[in-house]
This record gives C-alpha cells, structure tokens and sequence, in this order.
C-alpha cells in the first residue's frame, strides 16, 4: 500500500509544479504580437538559451505600386506605399521566425493576454504576427472607415465579421496551428496580415531594423525558419546553449 | 357532331403581339445583362463579402448602407437582382394576361422560379464564404436566367408571332442546328471554366487565402479554358460563315450569325487581355487594378453576350425550319393548326 501512497503523493506533486509554471507562462505580460512569451514548459530562466540575428535583403527591392485607398473617404487619400516588402538599409522587416523543429510535440499553454491586430489608416497594425492555438486573438479599429475582417484558414475555422467605428474588439481564437493565415478586409482590397498560429511562443518578427529574438527556448539543436509572404520560407539549423545566445543570420532576395 | 373549342387561356395559338409587353421584357433582359456585369463587378473587385450577411444587409432588409469601399459593389449587386427579380415577376403576371401561349407562360414562371434559386445561390455564396463550387454554379446560372429572358424578349417580338416570310429546308436546318447546340454546351463547359477560375483564383489564389498555387489554378481551370476557347471558336466562324453565306436571305438567322463573329473577335482580345492583367502581372498585385476590373468584366459580359446570342440563333433556326413538325422543342405544328 506505501508504494501507492508514495506514487500518489508524488504525482500531485508534479502536478502542482507543473500547474505553477502554468501560471507563470499564462501571467508573462510580453504581448505575443511582436515577440515570443515564456514557454509553458521552459526550465528556470538561468537554464535557457535565445536566438537572435537578422534578416537580409540582397539585391534590387522589388518597386511595389502605391496603394490607392480613394475608394473609401474614410481612408488616405494620397497614394500610399505598399507594406507587403519592406527593406531598410539592406534589412527586411516583417518576416517571421520560429522553430520549426527539435522542439517536443504538443500544444504549449497559450498566455491570456491576447493577441492584437489593429485597424489604422485603412492597414492592419502589425502586418505579420504570431497567435498561439487558444491565446485570445483580437481585433481592434482605429479608424472611422468601416471593416469587415476576414480569416481565410484552411485548418481553423473561417470567418467574416464587420466592424464599425468604435465598435468593441473582436474576439477570436485559433484551435490549430496554421502558418501566415490571411486577414483580408473585403472593403479594402490592400489590407492584409499574415497570422500565424502556433503551438508554442518561441518565434519573432523581424523588426524595422531586420532583427529579430526569440527568448527563453530551452538549450537543444533546432530548425529555426523564417517565413516572409513573397519571398517564401528559409530554414537553416541552430544549437541553443544557456551559456551563451545562438546566432542565425537570415539572407533573403527577390529571385528567393 | 360535338364541336369541342378549346378555352381560350388554354389556347395553343399565338398571341398578337403586344408591344408594350414585348418592350418590358427586353427591359428586363437588358437589365438582366447589367446584373451580370454588377456580379462580375463584385468577384473582379473582391468584394464578395463586403457585406457579411444575408439576405440582409449590415442587419438591415431595405436601409441602403455607406456605398463605400467593396459595399458599394456588393451592395449595388444585390440591388439590382433584386429589382430584375420583382420584374421578371412582373413579366410572369404579364405574361399570363395578355399571351395565350401555355408553354410561354409556364416559361415566364419558370423564370421566376429560376430567379429566386439565382438569389438564394447568391446568399450561399456569401453565407459559406465565397465557396468556388457555389460561386461558379451562381456564375452559370446568371447567365443561364439571362438567357432565358432574352429568349422570352425574342418570343414576345413581332416577327416571333408573325410567319416568317424565309425558311430553310430541313436539310439545310440540320447541321445549323446541331452546330448551334454543340456550340451552347462548348459554352457551357467555357463558362464553368471560366468561372472556376475566376473564383477559385480570388478564393484560394494570390489574392485570397493563398492555399493553391498559381501554376495548379492555371493547370486545372486556365489552360482547359483556352483549349476549350478555340473549340468555341471554331464553331462560332462556322456558324457565322454558314449563316452569313448559306441563310443570308434569313434575317433572324445572318444577325446572330454575323454578331457571334463580332464578338469572338471582341472576346478573344479581351480574353488575352484578361490572361496579361490577371496571370502576368495580376499575381502580385496588392489590389485589383483599373485595367484588371474593365478587362475581366468585360470578358464575362461579354462572354455572357455569346451565350445569349447562340440561344437566339438556335431558337430562330427552329423557328425558320421549313418543317416545323419534325423539329422540337419549338413546334408549332400544333398552334397552326389550332389557329
């Protein structure tokens, strides 16, 4: 009978400490929009590792053609420029970056803080973003044109909601992991996002600057990719340490 | 001997032509081509679901909402089908109280009926977000009610209701007609390509989801349609050259023949245009351009037109058939009799 006792004893045990480091990933106040939260099931701080590094752009920039929003009032009315590439100095922004492989299998639990994509001047705020599967995903407008905001998964559920100005975000969540989903606005054929749907936090988007981290992985070799919606997605292999962060140097161009 | 008279409202014979109700249905037949234009305005513009529900709009039955944006197409759309509905109503009442014709009746309720199964396609479409099966079945059935009005506006006409003064032998019929059915299903099998990938390339092409690669679009819907293209196109300069060369004493006959040719002309440049600002250089583009928009729509219209016209060369070869009792659907045989 002691055996027993001793094995229900420590499973409750485990449980507990698993539940704390629940609670510990679901209270990370980091927003999922730009960059990875603390994993579910990541050790102490001390005992992890991060990637970081930047994305390059070799070559001519495709000239993309300004977008003309004058089909709606409420919009800009001058020409505006195209957000689908985006280099600055060489960099490319908005490219999204995660670990593809090495990490267990299974769904990681998601923070409760959501994931938030605004309306403004007739364009999604960010373009591209990552959403774990049963993280909060919400919509807000800061704009006085009216919105429909259209999903086009193939693995999640579809859906087509208006938004009028000043109306309360929508509220959504994913159920499966779904990479770059489209956000499409059917009033405004140039408003795009790239949502991606995750099982785990450990991915970023490149920034202005084309740098991007992903914090807090636990050490071990990994398939890092970096997914960019022209220019498609690239892959290489990087070996996490606690001791010192890994580095991996995306280059990307217009021929892919 | 019993006389037996048939009752007038089941009376076969033709009716006198009715001027007014003759122009009222090449209203609607017109108007009819005009909603075709504003649903090819919708799926060009990508605006198939600027409004998300349905059969309201923005919750709403009859308050017109902001025309802005992708509303203003969408919203414009369902308008007008919905007035080319109440007056294809409006034909049916007509119809059943100024002709006697029982076939021509029960066509006019046909119409309605196919109409409303035209609109409740539409609110599939938007309810199941733009699915390609629905949206292309809602594509071939507008033309197909186009069709049919236009066959009703040429069934009220005067020269319709009166003998023609010219007829073919039946001999000479044969192959005109034969050639014209063939052409209508080439047309058929065209428009269900055509609208295959119209909808499939704004669904799940470049500027929808993005799930389906391009080249596997193109594979699929694009380059049967092209193939198929030339098959049209071949029955088209045969039955334009038949009936320009061999019927040209036959009016109803010559002018179909010589618009189909007009127009394949037309549809065919067009249909090169479409391919340039849709494939070449529409795959990257972050929104539908001007020249995108008039091009396609234009195809579609266009391409609608042909339909429309080979339904009218082919009701008006039976009807200018010499043998009118060995030729259906159209058999008069009985109406002469009973006249």
């Amino acid at each position: 009978m002691k055996p027993f006792i001793a094995f229900a004893i420590a499973l409750i045990v485990i449980g507990c400490t698993s539940s704390v480091k629940t609670n510990t990933v679901s209270a990370n106040s980091e927003p999922a929009t730009s960059h990875a939260t603390e994993p579910a099931t990541s050790a102490t701080p001390a005992a992890t590792g991060s990637i970081s590094g930047v994305i390059n752009f070799q070559g001519a920039v495709p000239k993309l053609p300004s977008l003309d929003m004058t089909g709606d009032p409420m919009c800009p009315q001058t020409p505006q420029p195209s957000e689908a590439v985006v280099v600055n100095n060489g960099k490319l922004t908005n490219v999204f970056v995660y670990v593809k492989e090495g990490l267990p299998a299974g769904q990681m639990t998601p923070p409760s803080e959501p994931a938030v994509v605004d309306q403004k001047q007739c364009r999604y705020v960010p373009r591209v973003l990552g959403v774990m599967v049963g993280q909060p995903f919400e919509v807000t407008t800061h704009d006085q044109a009216i919105h429909n905001v259209h999903p086009m998964p193939s693995k999640n559920t579809q859906w087509n909601e208006t938004q009028m100005p000043d109306d309360k975000p929508i509220v959504k969540k994913f159920t499966a992991p779904e990479m770059m989903v489209r956000l499409q606005c059917n009033q405004h054929p140039w408003m795009r996002a790239y949502v991606n749907v995750m099982t785990n936090p450990y991915f970023a988007v490149s920034k202005p600057d084309g740098s991007f981290e992903i914090k807090n992985l636990p050490p071990g070799e990994y398939t890092l990719a970096a997914v960019h919606e022209k220019f498609g997605e690239k892959t290489m292999k990087v070996k996490v340490s606690a001791q010192q962060p890994a580095k991996a140097n995306f280059d990307f161009s217009a021929g892919k | 001997m019993l006389k037996y008279e048939v009752p007038e409202e089941l009376s076969l014979s033709p009716s006198p032509y009715n001027a007014a109700h003759h122009r009222f249905t090449v209203l609607v037949a017109v108007l009819a081509f005009l909603l075709i234009l504003a649903g090819a305005l919708v799926t060009s513009n990508n605006a198939g679901l600027a409004v998300p529900d349905w059969p309201t709009s923005f919750g709403h039955l009859f308050k017109i909402p902001p025309m802005i944006g992708g509303i203003k197409w969408e919203h414009s759309h369902r308008m007008i089908a919905e007035f080319v509905g109440l007056l294809t109503i409006v034909v049916a009442i007509w119809t059943w109280r100024v002709d006697k014709r029982r076939w021509m009746r029960w066509l006019t309720i046909g119409a309605v009926l196919g109409v409303i199964f035209q609109g409740i396609l539409g609110g599939l479409t938007v309810l199941n977000f733009t699915p390609p099966l629905i949206s292309t079945a809602h594509g071939v059935v507008g033309q197909t009610m186009f069709c049919v009005l236009a066959a009703i506006a040429v069934f009220t006409s005067r020269s319709w209701l009166e003998e023609p003064a010219e007829k073919m032998t039946r001999k000479d019929a044969g192959p005109l007609i034969r050639h014209s059915w063939m052409l209508i299903g080439f047309l058929y099998l065209q428009l269900i390509l055509g609208a295959g990938f119209r909808h499939v390339w704004t669904k799940w092409g470049p500027p929808g989801s993005n799930h389906w690669p391009t080249h596997k679009i193109i594979h699929i819907f694009l380059y049967p349609h092209i193939l198929n293209a030339l098959l049209v196109a071949g029955l088209v300069l045969y039955l334009g050259m038949r009936t320009l060369s061999k019927h040209s004493n036959i009016p109803h006959l010559k002018v179909p023949g010589m618009w189909l040719l007009i127009l394949l002309v037309l549809q065919l440049m067009l249909g090169i245009g479409a391919y340039v600002v849709r494939v070449v250089q529409g795959v990257d583009e972050a929104q539908p351009t001007l020249a995108l928009v008039g091009v396609t729509v234009a195809h579609l219209g266009v391409g609608a037109l042909i339909l429309a016209v080979t339904v009218i060369l082919t009701i008006q070869a039976y009807r200018h058939t010499g043998e009118p009792a060995d030729v259906i659907p159209f058999d008069r045989s009985r109406e002469v009799a009973r006249a």
